[in-house]
């Protein structure tokens, strides 16, 4: 068992070492990064975009979802930019006119209220290829400045092309959306060939198993295949499990947060306009106020999880054109007569007589009648 | 923090309870996490007769659960009584296992890394999960809602047919820091699930070191911990990890009680399965499917002249069943109360008579149910692999040992969830939007089997050569634990606890 040991051991380093030096690779080997000129950017934007050429760089005035192709190739972006509002960056790739949906893992962050340098690798992105636009996705309401773009261009052939997109899939970090609580992303060895991961590891375990069984056999003269059963769990699990942590650990949000109204209005990780109405909403609304809740008509997300974040507060879903609403699941009625309060999320109108007082933007507010 | 006030009294009034009902391990840990498994499955027994039968307002209104407050103490002062009618020893005071070990099993290098990496991912899952605010559609409807209707005790028809479907654990559960305190922090619902993890592994961790088999313990640890999705599930509010766990637990000791054929592990086994009833709209489905098993194994030892059927023993799945459906039969009346059963009995109707369009899909369904589902998508990890070898493995073993009866537990679940997949609802299968989550209810347990089939494997070959090729001893097995051979069987005793 000693020896054994010893010979464990000094393969965990090994492969630690392996495992180091692959990671590492490509951060030593990092290319650098060409600078894109924003007045000729500009120039070539699909004018539906709201987009302004100033001094500090491109100006984008982003009103709920906006999707922005950009006109060249690319296998990794870098922006400095900033925001004025809570804005979610999305980035994705476009291959043709068609805009092509985000895809999984889905590819996002919240944007920096200061400068700050965002540098993405496009090739973790759903459908990339060399021929592929960058397509970038904002969400909010504010204005996003990017002070400049610096793009790598892709390299290598065809085949070197997809190797590389292969790879970085692979390790593509897992990220919260709303279909996560269905399934993960699936798990390729190659996306490309259509290899699964799964049936790696499981050709591994078996393969650790009838070696197990047979150096056992040879040592010991007789078959032990729980013991050769034991070593191939232990591989596979082990491989699945690194491999595991490595995807999930960029998502998992560890930092302990002890106030639970910083973790409504931080939290919502892909919605953080909305939590940061909640917040607002908590805050401003009394306990026993009569809420309701708006958006846009087919915005049914919105308004349950605004009711639920302001529970036990009475609340009430809003639709347009009603006098009678009623809340979560249908529990409890109001009418708008009724309402002290209204709680809307990039709804189109208001009811009759209600003025924001206190806004996170401006389609993300608190209003009260006048 | 109110949650505390959830955490130590339905952790009392479950140590309480196993005290009266003679179900304590005599390991302290392993009582402990049965003791919050134990204690919530109480008040979610009870809670919905009190509130729905005897209609008895339980919310908010009733000034900081004066009316909880009973229920909840009730086991307390019950086992206090017994206590002091027999001041020498405590009721149900069990004896210590005399079979506990160290917490940490040797080898050292295999078992190490193996805790280290339950305690990473679980801190992990703490974190993230406590951090997380409800964002998905059913949770907000309804797992994370039903707590707020408890709260609130406002039980239109609508909130009933909430309470429906959360079923009574996940409903009155998060809910008792706030109506004892009389303020609401949605992360109670987060709080709940994440100390059903802690307290199933635990559970797992300790009933190992406390039945002389640590390895077992930290492997179905190890096991249940590298499942993808059931560890983002533990960080959501919905309730699929929950019910999964719930089973788990059940099958946990169903494997025990394979070993020891002690009938207070069978009961343990049957109320946790029994609790697990108390889940969601189809926990009494689930959990009827591995009680089946236990039964009809009862069954067959009796008709070949063995040990009486445990009635007593059914009595603990039986009662919190029949609890919880007696409050839902009167919350929401008996058509509303099992949804599921309604559903399969629609949907099983729809197939029989249907053509070859539903043909078709359900071809499409098991397709996508064994591919995807059990196999390559990674939701279940290497789960169903390791499954399918260690019963391929194992086989002659498992046919003739104490893991068949946990063994066929495992499958009809399993084959529970490939019906409802495959048959009643092909479409959720097809496009993946539920499969992976309800096959949880069968990965998280065949993690503990899994567990447990390997670890007795390599204990068996350890014993059958207890001198290795080089001479060195080898440890000594557990003589209960040897799984190459069936174990003594107790006849027509009942366990040996006072």
């Amino acid at each position: 068992m000693t020896r054994l040991a010893d010979r464990a051991a000094v393969l965990s380093r090994v492969l630690a070492a392996l495992v180091l030096a692959v990671l590492a690779r490509p951060a030593l080997a990092a290319p650098a990064l060409q600078p894109v000129p924003l007045d000729r950017l500009r120039d070539r934007l699909d004018p539906s975009v709201r987009s302004t050429l100033t001094p500090e760089g491109l100006a984008f005035e982003v009103s709920g979802p906006t999707r922005v192709q950009l006109p060249f190739v690319a296998e990794e972006l870098e922006l400095v930019v900033e925001a004025d509002a809570p804005i979610l960056l999305i980035w994705a790739v476009q291959v043709g006119a068609e805009p092509t949906p985000w895809g999984r893992p889905w590819r996002y962050q919240t944007l920096p209220r200061r400068s700050t340098a965002i540098r993405f690798d496009l090739k973790t992105v759903a459908g990339w290829t060399p021929s592929a636009h960058p397509a970038l996705g904002f969400d909010g309401e504010g204005r996003v400045l990017v002070r400049s773009i610096r793009a790598l261009a892709p390299r290598g052939d065809v085949s070197q092309a997809r190797e590389a997109y292969d790879r970085a899939r692979f390790w593509a970090p897992e990220s919260v959306g709303p279909v996560l609580i269905n399934s993960v992303t699936p798990m390729s060895w190659c996306e490309t060939c259509g290899t699964w991961l799964a049936d790696v590891v499981a050709l591994v375990a078996l393969v650790t198993f009838g070696a197990v069984l047979a150096g056992l056999r040879l040592r010991r003269a007789r078959w032990r295949p729980g013991t050769a059963l034991a070593a191939a769990a232990l591989v596979a699990l082990a491989l699945w499990n690194g491999y595991t942590l490595v995807r999930f650990a960029p998502m998992a949000n560890v930092r302990p947060t002890p106030d639970a109204e910083e973790r409504i209005r931080t939290n919502y990780y892909y919605l953080q306009e909305f939590g940061a109405l909640a917040a607002l909403a908590r805050a401003t609304i009394g306990p026993q106020e009569r809420v309701g809740a708006i958006s846009s008509p087919r915005g049914w997300f919105a308004p349950q999880t605004l009711c639920f974040d302001l529970a036990p507060r009475r609340c009430v879903i809003v639709r347009q054109g009603e006098q009678v609403h009623t809340g979560i699941a249908d529990v409890g009625k109001l009418r708008t007569s009724d309402l002290d309060v209204i709680v809307s999320y990039r709804a189109s109108e208001l009811p009759p007589g209600f003025v924001p007082v206190a806004t996170v933007g401006p389609r993300a507010f608190v209003a009260r009648r006048r | 923090m109110s949650f505390v006030i959830t955490l130590l009294a339905l952790g009392a009034a479950g140590l309480a309870l196993l005290r009266v009902l003679r179900l304590g391990t005599g390991h302290r840990a392993t009582d402990l996490a049965l003791a919050w498994l134990v204690g919530t499955g109480w008040l979610a027994a009870i809670a919905p007769v009190v509130r729905f039968v005897l209609r008895v307002p339980l919310g908010r209104a009733t000034l900081a659960g004066i009316v909880l407050a009973p229920i909840v103490l009730a086991p307390i002062v019950l086992w206090a009584a017994l206590s002091w009618k027999r001041p020498r020893r405590g009721v149900g005071d069990a004896v210590p296992e005399s079979k506990a070990t160290g917490w940490l099993p040797r080898p050292r290098w295999v078992f190490v890394p193996v805790a280290l990496y339950v305690a990473l991912v679980t801190l992990g899952v703490l974190l993230h999960g406590a951090n997380t605010p409800t964002q998905t559609d059913d949770a907000v409807r309804v797992r994370a809602f039903a707590p707020m209707l408890a709260f609130a005790d406002e039980w239109t028809p609508e909130a009933r047919a909430v309470f429906s479907m959360a079923g009574p654990l996940p409903t009155f559960v998060p809910a008792v820091g706030w109506i004892a305190t009389g303020t609401l922090d949605q992360f109670h619902v987060n709080y709940a699930i994440l100390t059903e993890l802690v307290a199933l592994l635990v559970l797992l961790v300790g009933l190992g070191v406390a039945r002389g088999s640590p390895e077992r313990g930290w492997a179905s640890a190890l096991g249940i911990l590298s499942i993808p999705l059931f560890l983002y599930h533990c960080t959501s509010t919905y309730s699929d990890a929950v019910l999964a766990m719930r089973v788990a637990g059940g099958i946990a000791f169903a494997l025990e009680y394979g070993r020891t054929r002690d009938r207070a592990d069978l009961s343990r086994t049957l109320l946790l399965l029994g609790l697990a009833a108390l889940v969601k709209r189809e926990g009494e489905l689930v959990a009827a499917a591995p009680v089946a098993v236990l039964l009809a194994q009862a069954i067959r030892e009796r008709w070949r002249g063995g040990a009486a059927i445990p009635w007593g023993a059914t009595a603990f799945f039986a009662a919190p069943v029949a609890l919880g459906a007696a409050g839902k039969i009167a919350a929401v009346g008996i058509a509303g109360a099992f949804p599921m059963v309604e559903l399969v009995v629609r949907q099983a109707a729809v197939a029989v008579g249907a053509g070859d369009g539903q043909s078709a899909s359900s071809r499409e369904a098991a397709a996508v149910f064994l591919d995807s589902g059990l196999f390559r998508s990674g939701n279940q990890g290497a789960i169903f692999w390791l499954f399918a070898g260690a019963v391929v493995v194992r086989a002659r073993a498992v046919a003739r040992g104490p893991l068949l009866v946990p063994l066929l537990a495992v499958a009809a679940l399993l084959a529970e969830v490939a019906v409802s997949s495959i048959v009643l609802v092909p479409e959720f299968t097809i496009d993946q939007s539920t499969v992976h989550r309800a096959l949880l209810v069968a990965s998280v347990p065949a993690a503990i089997w899994i567990a447990a089939a390997v670890v007795d494997g390599v204990r068996a070959e350890a014993a059958a050569a207890p001198i290795d090729a080089a001479g060195r001893a080898q440890p000594k097995p557990d003589g209960r634990g040897n799984a190459a051979r069936p174990p003594r069987r107790r006849r027509g005793r009942r366990a040996s606890r006072p």
